[in-house]
């Protein structure tokens, strides 16, 4: 069951890459999102007992990624989203390939030979990391300001699914503050892409580079 | 105990209250009553941990012990007297119509709460929550960053969030990998990420992973702090900010990032000395990197912000050399550096007030315009670029000759050279800026208000110290480096 689900996860992240239109990778960051909470319902449920930890961060994750994020995203689009697709760095097909090859390469160096320590064996771990990478490349590859806060949620997807990997979950205080982080995070983020939007009447990031030196 | 509490419920409470619909002048009141109150707290706070061994033990959501005392010590000195001066500065901005005068609240609230989040980072006794904290400072600093809200302050604001934010997520991973380590001795419990748990079993955690750990860590936090390849968003951020928050950013929350990479340091040197190598690298990286922007800059505030970068450099240099004189010049240099170039942010904020614009080549004849302040500068900028009789030259002399003693020569060796470098260009640019005619169309002169006081007290710490340091003085700070030496352990 967690095969599936870590693969729909990745597979969100990777298809982010091969798409420009803003409206679709916020849908695809919702599949990614609820592919993080089922994982972490699944792993509260199958073993014998019920396990209440990880029942908690499934039920955060589905209240503020699925539900509240994505809500403000799709709002925020519809006020300052200049055009439908976002101007790129590299070209649609380049970056899908890049993005596979970043894949490639967390399964066959990053994971059994830099990190071998605390690679237990199972999908989830090269997932979560494949995942940060895939965040952070699509990031690079988008030259717009709203594209980046898609990225940085989808990069801390990936470090959460990397959390319940590695040590089965953080003690909840750190997981609740990880997401009062987040949620605020991405709305101040929010708040400043409404006053670029302002300023300098485009998101796009190549206006951003005046300051030098 | 209680009292570690007060020190984030009271900027907090007095964050709520300058948002209340007083008007002006109780707002600044309620932010003097408020940053005075904590300095105060703060103040006595890290005394009577120095003097005791600290407060709280582990296990307690709030801890201050030796290391962090001297970082509490710094945000209640460094911090007061910006939020202090935040007031003359306000006063300025609205005068010369820079900002509405119903944005003064959101700025004195958003201040209170940065100093809330760092007193939260440097008191958390739980690697998670020191996270969080610090991520936190990010997200409030930003807006305070981007207040002015024209085109290059957003800019700024949003290269800083951003690039703060990835930069965290990987110190993340670090902070996972720490957990996962931890919980072969302590289990899953929150106690697993406790700082005063941990380090008593430092030499038992796993060193392979303990090694990729602070690798993850150093990125993270060494982008918060501003370390060479990673510092871009610092001298647009520094720059672009109103200037008691360039102070704040450059004089405490730089020393806070450095702050959790000490502590990190402390738990993986006990398996090797893998991250004090580290260490030294980044640190003479950082020095070496920042010196050629210094030289070319013609922005004062990002000159300041480039100083700001080799000086980080300096202290974690200090601190991957280790030893007591690596430990006391890295510890001394980051309260010198806080003071010194806190009033030199302050100052230069103040002048380029003065001229409405940064712009070296434009500030001619500062010492006729503005003659108390600019004087104050001049000071500040001596002391920043480490001539005697002031603080930051004993402390960089310590790196350096702990530098020689570990027997490497040659990096003493660079080491002397870069700052002596830095100074000669800091210099060159001070004496452009003091010793040039002003132009005619600008008023003369100034009288010695309180903000000149305000500026003048940490001056006068660095001269007292660099001129005679008590006994008193330099038994609590010796605590502190056997504290570190001991790998955290009291």
């Amino acid at each position: 069951m967690t095969e599936i689900l870590s693969f729909v996860f990745l597979m969100a992240g990777l298809l982010m890459l091969a798409g420009r239109v803003v409206a679709r990778n916020i849908t695809l960051l919702v599949v990614q999102s609820l592919a993080l909470s089922g994982i972490a319902f699944y792993l509260g449920l199958a073993g014998g007992q019920v396990g209440w930890h990880m029942l908690a961060v499934g039920a955060l994750t589905l209240v503020v990624k699925v539900v509240i994020l994505p809500l403000v995203l799709y709002k925020l689009a519809a006020r300052v989203v200049v055009y439908r697709e976002v101007p790129l760095t590299i070209g649609l097909g380049p970056s899908l390939l890049m993005g596979v090859l970043l894949v490639g390469l967390t399964y066959a160096y990053i994971v059994p030979v830099l990190l071998n320590e605390v690679n237990s064996g199972s999908q989830l771990f090269p997932v979560s990391l494949s995942t940060v990478l895939l965040g952070f490349f699509f990031m690079v590859s988008r030259r717009s300001a709203f594209n980046q806060i898609i990225g940085i949620i989808s990069m801390e997807n990936g470090l959460f699914l990397c959390a319940l990997a590695v040590t089965g979950g953080m003690p909840l205080i750190i997981e609740l503050g990880i997401f009062f982080d987040l949620l605020v995070g991405a709305m101040v983020m929010g708040l400043m892409t409404r006053r670029i939007r302002g300023a300098f009447d485009t998101l796009d990031t190549k206006m951003l580079s005046k300051l030098k030196g | 105990m209680e009292m570690l509490y007060l020190l984030l419920l009271i900027p907090a409470l007095t964050g709520a209250a300058v948002l209340l619909p007083l008007g002006a002048v109780w707002r600044e009141r309620i932010n003097l009553a408020g940053s005075l109150l904590t300095g105060g707290v703060a103040g006595w706070s890290s005394f009577w941990a120095l003097q005791s061994g600290g407060i709280g033990g582990p296990g307690d959501f709030l801890v201050i012990d030796e290391l962090s005392a001297v970082l509490v010590f710094i945000i209640g000195v460094v911090g007061t007297i910006c939020c202090l001066y935040t007031v003359t500065y306000l006063r300025a901005d609205l005068k010369n119509g820079e900002l509405a005068e119903n944005r003064t609240g959101s700025f004195f609230a958003l201040l209170q709460l940065f100093v809330a989040t760092m007193y939260l980072a440097v008191l958390a006794d739980n690697i998670g929550v020191m996270w969080v904290a610090i991520e936190g400072t990010t997200i409030v600093s930003a807006l305070l960053v981007g207040f002015y809200r024209n085109r290059a302050s957003l800019e700024a604001a949003w290269k800083y969030i951003i690039i703060c934010t990835v930069g965290i997520a990987f110190a993340m991973l670090g902070i996972i990998l720490t957990f996962h380590a931890a919980r072969a001795a302590l289990g899953a419990g929150e106690i697993s990420l406790s700082w005063r748990f941990l380090y008593p079993l430092a030499s038992s955690l796993d060193p392979a992973l303990m090694k990729l750990a602070f690798v993850f860590v150093l990125v993270g936090y060494g982008t918060k702090a501003g370390l060479f390849p990673l510092h871009t968003w610092l001298p647009d951020a520094h720059s672009q900010a109103p200037s008691p928050v360039s102070a704040l950013l450059s004089g405490v929350l730089l020393n806070c990032a450095v702050y959790a990479i000490i502590r990190f340091h402390l738990l993986a040197s006990a398996s090797g000395d893998f991250s004090g190598r580290l260490l030294v690298a980044f640190g003479i990286i950082s020095m070496a990197g920042a010196l050629p922007f210094i030289l070319v800059q013609k922005d004062i505030k990002r000159l300041l912000a480039y100083s700001s970068v080799e000086h980080m450099g300096i202290i974690v240099l200090g601190v991957g050399l280790g030893g007591h004189l690596g430990y006391a010049g890295a510890l001394l240099h980051m309260v010198n550096h806080a003071l010194g170039k806190a009033v030199l942010f302050l100052s230069a904020g103040t002048l380029a007030q003065g001229y409405h614009s940064k712009l070296i080549p434009r500030m001619k004849g500062i010492g006729q315009l503005l003659p108390i302040t600019s004087t104050i500068f001049m000071a500040s900028l001596l002391a920043i670029g480490g001539a005697p009789p002031f603080g930051l030259f004993f402390s960089e002399i310590n790196v350096a000759s702990r530098g020689f003693e570990a027997g490497h020569a040659g990096l003493g060796f660079v080491f002397l050279m870069v700052v002596a470098v830095v100074f000669a260009g800091m210099i060159y640019f001070a004496g452009k800026m003091y010793f040039s005619d002003l132009p005619s169309r600008f008023p003369k002169g100034e009288r010695f208000s309180a903000a000149h006081a305000l500026m003048l007290l940490p001056v006068c710490l660095l001269v007292a110290q660099g001129v005679y340091m008590p006994g008193q003085v330099q038994h609590l700070l010796g605590k502190v480096v056997s504290y570190m030496i001991a790998g955290g352990v009291n």
